[in-house]
């Protein structure tokens, strides 16, 4: 055998020999181990707090723990945290906060409070109080001012990346929209109005943190009622933007992602009448119209995580001069669709005639839509595949039961549950 | 598929048909009752149109609406004829298709400056619910569903009828959905705010009746908690109503 021939068989069968050497080596037993890649982890399902029997109550999702906050069935509006470690909600008119985990419950105000958000990060409750703001740290068990010699201050938004406060404040006839910083230092005037016809209502940040909603309009209920015309102020110049649809003062009707805005457009308080859903892809565009009036009457917007789909509530569309005679039939035949918002494509994904269906959001990353049903009896919270499919009950009773009638059909739901991604 | 036909009849059968014809007839002659019979004719309404008599015929061309409101002599004499859809339609003299709202002159925070109006007073009343501005020195005419103000020498007269809204619906959805039929011709519709508030003005021209006198009226229709008033004002034609109207609603409380 030649050199290059040995070199060859060597280059060829070196590693076999090496194995067999091994094989040799164990006394016959060659041992392998299969490692198994770890499983993609599920996306978590979050937790719910919601009122039930005019308590509170918190649903783990993901773990199927549920725990009763309060005893004396005088709470509404929970508000998780951000990182679900504590629940603010109202008793009467006082603001109180518990820790979830051990229960231990805190009334934070002094007098009655219908606004407070959670910071969005660690656990900073603010709220209007002593004409500024008070801010609870759930934390520390401590709170702080933040003056600001405002009497009457109202919807409150904390940016998202939580060094701005944003609310309304009246001023003698003057209406405002300000911001803070949220150490309290620096203060900024938005929007003024310029008298009776344009005060602002706060909706809203953009998730950039760049832009606020507002509606902006007469201060008469009437008008409030039958919606008002949507605007944008940038935080950083003096800019507005209006849409030039009227639209109904109802926060829930709007949710705002990276991709655009998406909010029930339409004049008129009837919410089952003459509504379409719209999208604007940025402020200073042209809004688009997804679900018109001629096919639909939407409610409550939610942009799914991807920015791909929308998915809303819907009932039929009811003529002008048919209104409050098909108005029980309208609300009842709600159901949650999807809309695909490249293609346009609308899928139904809830159909049981027994149920009217309401309020959709998206969660584990798109997975699963939880939302509100309704029946003669109850109003509960069910969780299924974005698809529709896999429909499972969660919470089979919110009470004291809404009025299925709400306020021409707007029912505010975050009365009654909040949802608090993981 | 078309074709003659007759009914072939045994002449049996057919004395007797006469024969119960007869009874019935004499019957109800006996018992006093009509025997139904062609409906008398009214003589045909119609009308000349560049030259060309044209005969009115109710539901064929035109609306029964407007049918019914050319009885009125003021109506016909401030309007011409037009053609819409094949029906026959009324437009005010002078005024070419399609109407257009003036933009709005209107300021509600400042009352209007009419001449012959110097003061204001607060019309209120336990019954009716609501309260407004009106000119000093006009009359008052309290009814049930209605407030009815006349101006010295009847320059103006104002309205406030009252329709009940039990839902308190939106204006728009109510109008469609509830709003009486007045008659009359419209000329004008449009919806528009005043101090933000929802509002539907119209310019119509009504027969005369009752509290009312004939001729063009201007509308402004505006809902007040559970009910919905309408604000009906004459000389329509004139500015000065439209604005008399305006601050009146813009003052209601």
């Amino acid at each position: 055998m030649n050199p290059k021939t040995l070199h060859r068989f060597f280059r060829k069968f070196l590693p076999l020999l090496i194995a067999f050497t091994l094989v040799a080596g164990c006394r016959g037993v060659l041992e392998l181990e299969i490692e198994r890649l770890p499983a993609e982890p599920s996306p978590a399902l979050g937790t719910i707090a919601y009122i039930a029997g005019g308590d509170v109550w918190v649903l783990d999702l993901d773990s199927g723990q549920l725990k009763r906050i309060t005893r004396d069935g005088l709470n509404s509006r929970p508000l998780l945290s951000a990182d679900a470690g504590w629940v603010a909600y109202r008793k009467g008119d006082f603001l109180y906060i518990a820790d979830v985990r051990t229960g231990k419950e805190i009334r934070v105000s002094e007098a009655g409070v219908s606004s407070y958000v959670w910071s969005p990060e660690g656990a900073e409750l603010i709220f209007p109080a002593w004409s500024g703001l008070a801010v609870w740290d759930a934390l520390t068990e401590k709170g702080r001012q933040i003056s600001l010699d405002l009497a009457a201050i109202h919807n409150l938004a904390w940016r998202p990346d939580g060094a701005l406060i944003a609310f309304d404040t009246l001023e003698g006839d003057i209406r405002t929209v300000q911001t803070v910083s949220a150490d309290g230092n620096h203060r900024t005037e938005v929007y003024t109005a310029g008298g009776m016809m344009d005060m602002p209502r706060l909706a809203g940040w953009s998730p950039n943190g760049e832009w606020l909603a507002l509606w902006v309009g007469s201060r008469a209920l009437a008008a409030e009622q039958d919606g008002l015309p949507f605007c944008f102020a940038s935080v950083e110049r003096d800019e507005l933007h209006c849409t030039g649809d009227l639209t109904l003062v109802r926060p829930e009707y709007i949710d705002w992602s990276a991709e655009g805005l998406a909010w029930i457009a339409g004049a008129g308080r009837e919410t089952w009448v003459g509504k379409s859903l719209a999208i604007l892809p940025a402020v200073d565009g042209e809004p688009q119209i997804l679900v018109s009036t001629a096919e639909q009457a939407p409610v409550y917007p939610a942009w799914s995580p991807d920015g791909n789909q929308i998915a809303y509530s819907a009932g039929p569309p009811v003529p002008l001069d048919a209104a409050y005679d098909r108005r029980d039939a309208a609300l009842h035949t709600r159901r949650i669709w999807v809309i695909n918002v490249k293609t346009g494509r609308r899928t139904q994904l809830t159909g049981d005639s027994r149920y009217r269906d309401e309020r959709p959001v998206w969660t584990a990353g798109g997975r699963y839509i939880l939302f509100v049903r309704m029946d003669d009896q109850a109003a509960g919270l069910w969780l299924m595949n974005s698809d529709g499919g896999d429909l499972t009950q969660l919470v089979s009773e919110m009470t004291p039961r809404p009025d299925p009638t709400g306020e021409y059909g707007y029912i505010a739901w975050n009365n009654w549950w909040h949802w608090r991604s993981p | 598929m078309t074709g003659e036909w007759r009914l072939e009849m045994n002449p049996s059968i057919k004395i007797t048909l006469i024969f119960l014809v007869g009874a019935v007839v004499a019957g109800c002659a006996a018992s006093g009752y009509a025997v139904p019979g062609p409906t008398p004719t009214e003589t045909p309404v119609t009308i000349t149109v560049d030259g060309k008599t044209i005969v009115l015929v109710p539901g064929e061309n035109i609306s029964p609406e407007i049918y019914e409101a050319i009885r009125s002599p003021e109506i016909l004499e401030n309007s011409e004829w037009i053609l819409v859809d094949g029906f026959w339609d009324l437009m005010p003299r002078g005024v070419n298709a399609p109407l257009e709202a003036d933009p709005p002159t209107f300021d509600p925070a400042v009352p209007p400056d009419i001449e012959g109006i110097e003061s204001w007073e607060t019309f209120a009343s336990e019954g009716s619910g609501f309260s407004f501005q009106y000119p000093s020195g006009w009359q008052v005419i309290m009814k049930a569903e209605s407030v009815q103000l006349v101006a010295p020498e009847n320059r103006f007269v104002v309205r406030v009828d009252r329709f009940p809204n039990p839902a308190a619906a939106s204006l728009t959805v109510w109008l469609a959905e509830y709003a009486p039929v007045l008659g009359g011709v419209e000329l004008l519709s449009f919806d528009e705010a005043i101090q933000g508030i929802p509002v539907r003005r119209q310019q119509v021209i009504l027969p005369a009746a009752e509290a009312q006198p004939g001729g063009e009226h201007a509308i402004l229709w505006i809902g007040h908690m559970y009910e919905i008033l309408m604000w009906i004002g004459w000389p329509g034609d004139q500015p000065e109503t439209i604005d008399l109207i305006s601050y009146m609603a813009s003052t209601l409380q």
